[in-house]
């Protein structure tokens, strides 16, 4: 079906300070599709997923989440959610207020729900801990859960295991593809992990260096579901390959 | 706090020294340093003339004469050596001397203390022993206040620390308090209120007042030196009480908030109480040791002083009186 | 807490305070000073113990001022904390009064707010209050406003409400803040019940500590004197002990990142 959730369309960000983050970025996302963006570092990933959470404003070109100005989506659409760099945990919360702060806000409470997530990120037996009692994997895994909890139809994410070891990435990596799989919830995903972004996604989009731009849009053949066995096929070298290539060229 | 500070200021000029020589003398010229317990103002008018009309250059003394203020260490300054002699009153001698303090009175030129309680004509208060029922305010450092306390029952009266001014005593009719018999009167009248002043003396308490002190061990050493400064403050006072003009001017000068009418007004009501009857008879600056046994008496009885705390005889010493 | 712990956490300061005292005692003693000037810890205490009665109940009358001004500065400090956290220009305007509050010298402002306020314990209270009330704004202030700005943008991904940010993110971010602000204004209350005392006085036979030290230091009886200054000590220890407890137990919540 073509009827893209976010639709990106010449889309620029000039910051006052003069800063060109990104210059005419062209893209769409279908509902339910999972993409990825990698890029150089600071060539502008962070600050567009930034304009489709309506945290920040272009200043340029058009960008539209479900048919309208993305701030406008959120607050009337309420199913966003958005995994930071950083767990970004309340710290005088326990794993459980802090899954349940989406919720919270929303005036709802559902206990049962809460459980339900925790229990999917397997940190169950911590609900009644303190973030600083954690590890970062934990407090990711607790992040991810609070990103759930409102069972989000936008699921963004910000290099979410860019600070952890590659076993934990690689582990909470399959446990998010299981979370899509299960959920089917819009995802644009950001990294600068090229095996990262061919294991998840269906897309994956290259920015260039900034001012960032979309220079190269590669399609990830790969069915569903996925196991941890795909990282060792030909075909996933190849692709991260690839896209390693298209990688290496909007460095320049 | 203050206290605190001046104690280790005091410690400090002790450990410096406290027992220093003297302040070298030039071609034979004694220099003294003589410290006052309040700003300068007429009370302290003799010594001031003493220093303007040359009756200490006369023998040979140069005095620099030190202002001092609220919560002025007096006492400490001359005990630790840091001053030759003091200006106090003699309640505060006493207090000192309990505390083994070596401190001794000189000469005493306020014969009647100027104390007294301020109250408003309106009130109808005669005498102190009729207040009751306003709010008095008097300082808790002098004995006078706690005598008063203590031998008054002072029916319902708010008994609220001394504010420096005439300010709550103007704007307010059931207000007293404590003062000079020639200072905040004179001011209250000033400023359009109707105060009648109450001498703490009518009700027996006593204490001479701007009392010249130094130490036992200065008068021991010194005692020459101690003798002409003890002289020419009387001269000094003398020359005050008769001529106050030109002495006036000059601690206008260095305290102008005392401007000259309240000084000339304080020179005029000194003479009664610096040259009474006794003074005429024995001299200006007479001590007696029957005043000074009273008034340490007065202090025991009160609970100011401890009953075994010295001899009174033993805070005067009236050698250079005639 | 254990013997041991507590023996490491008491061990010290007595330590050091019986050095204290020893090395008080024997300076008095080899300079033989004399009363007036420095009491050696025989007389204070022979002091301590003449007057204990009246020593406690002073210290009860000011501890009652400064626990009163400090809890006043406590709730009007967070009151216009959270007023300058929601609005920049009141902060601006107003901030410089704040400071105001933390540069004037208490002693020349002290009796002017005795003679609108009053005598008595309202006079002492609002000394201890004026004193203590700029390290709770201050703190606060810094505790509100300096939220980590990922924080708040979680707050606005959910559409959070003005009020949801203050009270779910803001206020409990500034806890640790409000906390340091309420250990530097229990010291500073005490300072303010007892130099409000000076001017303000209380009445014919109540008095607090600070009326007993304008009338042992005019009496030149310094024995008493320390004797007052060790009960002043006491009960700013006592209360900045207090505050330091409930500090503690509540940061074991907010501890860590």
């Amino acid at each position: 079906m073509s009827d893209p959730l976010v639709i990106a369309r010449g889309v620029g960000k000039k910051f006052p300070g003069g800063v060109h983050a990104l210059a005419d970025v062209d893209l769409t996302v279908e509902r339910g599709q999972f993409a990825a963006i990698v890029g150089p570092s600071g060539c502008g990933k962070s600050t567009f997923l930034r304009l489709v959470a309506g945290l920040d404003e272009y200043t340029a070109g058009e960008l539209t989440v479900d048919g309208d100005v993305p701030l406008h989506a959120r607050r009337r659409r309420r199913d966003l959610a958005y995994v930071f760099q950083d767990a970004t945990l309340l710290p005088w919360r326990s794993v459980r207020r802090n899954v349940g702060l989406p919720l919270e806000l929303r005036q709802q409470s559902d206990e049962a729900r809460i459980d339900e997530v925790l229990d999917t990120v397997g940190l169950s037996e911590f609900a009644d801990a303190l973030p600083a009692q954690l590890s970062g994997g934990m407090r990711m895994r607790v992040s991810i859960a609070r990103a759930l909890v409102t069972q989000p139809g936008l699921l963004l994410l910000d290099e979410p295991f860019g600070a952890l070891d590659e076993i934990t990435r690689q582990r909470l990596n399959e446990e998010l593809l299981r979370m899509w799989e299960r959920d089917h919830w819009t995802g644009i995903f950001i990294t600068h992990n090229v095996y990262e972004a061919a294991f998840l996604a269906d897309r994956v989009l290259v920015m260039s260096a900034r001012p960032g731009r979309i220079v190269a849009d590669i399609a990830v053949p790969f069915q569903h579901p996925r196991d941890a066995d795909l990282r060792h096929q030909p075909d996933f070298a190849k692709l991260a390959r690839d896209i390693s290539e298209q990688l290496g060229r909007a460095h320049s | 706090m203050k206290a605190m500070c001046y104690l280790f200021s005091s410690l400090l000029l002790l450990a410096c020294g406290g027992g220093e020589t003297p302040p070298p003398t030039e071609g034979g010229t004694a220099r003294v340093r003589l410290a006052l317990n309040w700003f300068p103002e007429a009370e302290h008018g003799g010594f001031y003339a003493a220093q303007i009309h040359g009756y200490y250059a006369a023998r040979q003394i140069e005095v620099e004469i030190l202002g001092g203020g609220p919560d002025a260490p007096v006492i400490q300054r001359v005990a630790t050596g840091a001053v030759e002699f003091g200006v106090t009153n003699a309640d505060d001698v006493l207090y000192a001397r309990a505390q083994q303090a070596p401190v001794v009175a000189l000469m005493a030129p306020y014969q009647i203390n100027p104390r007294c309680i301020m109250v408003h004509a309106s009130s109808g208060i005669e005498h102190i022993e009729q207040i009751r029922d306003i709010t008095l305010a008097m300082s808790q450092r002098p004995a006078f206040s706690h005598y008063l306390r203590w031998k008054y029952p002072l029916e319902g009266v708010n008994i609220v620390p001394y504010p420096g001014n005439v300010s709550q005593f103007l704007a307010n009719p059931n207000f007293a308090q404590q003062g000079y018999v020639f200072s905040e009167p004179f001011v209250a009248r000033q400023q359009g209120g109707n105060p009648r002043a109450l001498l703490v003396s009518d009700i027996g308490f006593n204490p001479y007042a701007s009392v010249l002190i130094a130490t036992e061990e200065t008068i021991g050493q010194r005692a020459d030196l101690v003798r002409a400064v003890v002289e020419a403050s009387i001269q000094g006072w003398e020359h005050y009480l008769r001529d106050p003009q030109e002495t006036n001017r000059h601690i206008n000068s260095l305290n102008p908030e005392m401007g000259m009418d309240i000084l000339d007004y304080g020179a005029q009501e000194s003479q009664s109480l610096v040259l009474d009857s006794v003074a005429s008879d024995k001299g200006l600056g007479h001590m007696s040791a029957a005043r000074w046994s009273e008034l340490r008496q007065q202090m025991v009885e009160a609970g100011l002083i401890e009953a075994n705390s010295g001899d009174a005889a033993e805070a005067f010493d009236a050698q250079f009186l005639r | 807490m254990n013997a041991r712990t507590l023996i490491k956490q008491i061990g010290p300061p007595l330590f050091f305070f019986a050095f204290f005292i020893l090395s008080w005692h024997a300076l008095v003693e080899l300079f033989d000073i004399p009363p007036y000037l420095l009491p050696g810890p025989p007389r204070v205490a022979d002091a301590v113990s003449a007057h204990a009665a009246r020593l406690v109940d002073a210290a009860l009358l000011t501890a009652m001022g400064a626990l009163s001004g400090f809890a006043l500065s406590f709730a009007f400090g967070f009151a216009i904390a959270l007023l300058f956290s929601q609005s920049r220009i009141i902060e601006r305007g107003l901030y410089p009064y704040a400071i105001f509050l933390q540069t004037v010298p208490i002693v020349a402002i002290a009796p002017l707010i005795v003679l609108w306020i009053g005598y008595g314990l309202q006079g002492v209270v609002a000394v201890s209050f004026i004193i203590s009330l700029f390290p709770i704004i201050a703190n606060t202030t810094a505790g509100l406003t300096q939220v980590d700005p990922r924080l708040l943008d979680l707050f606005a991904l959910n559409n959070a409400s003005r009020w949801q940010i203050l009270f779910k993110l803001r206020v409990p971010n500034a806890v640790p803040n409000m906390l340091t602000g309420a250990r530097i204004s229990s010291g500073l209350s005490v300072i303010g019940a007892i130099v409000g005392e000076f001017f303000a006085g209380y009445g014919t036979d109540d008095f607090g500590l600070g009326y007993l030290i304008i009338q042992t230091s005019g009496q030149a009886k310094t024995d008493y004197l320390f004797a007052c200054i060790l009960f002043c000590t006491l009960l700013g220890l006592a209360i900045f002990s207090t505050v330091g407890l409930v500090s503690h137990l509540l940061l074991r919540r907010w501890g860590g990142a």
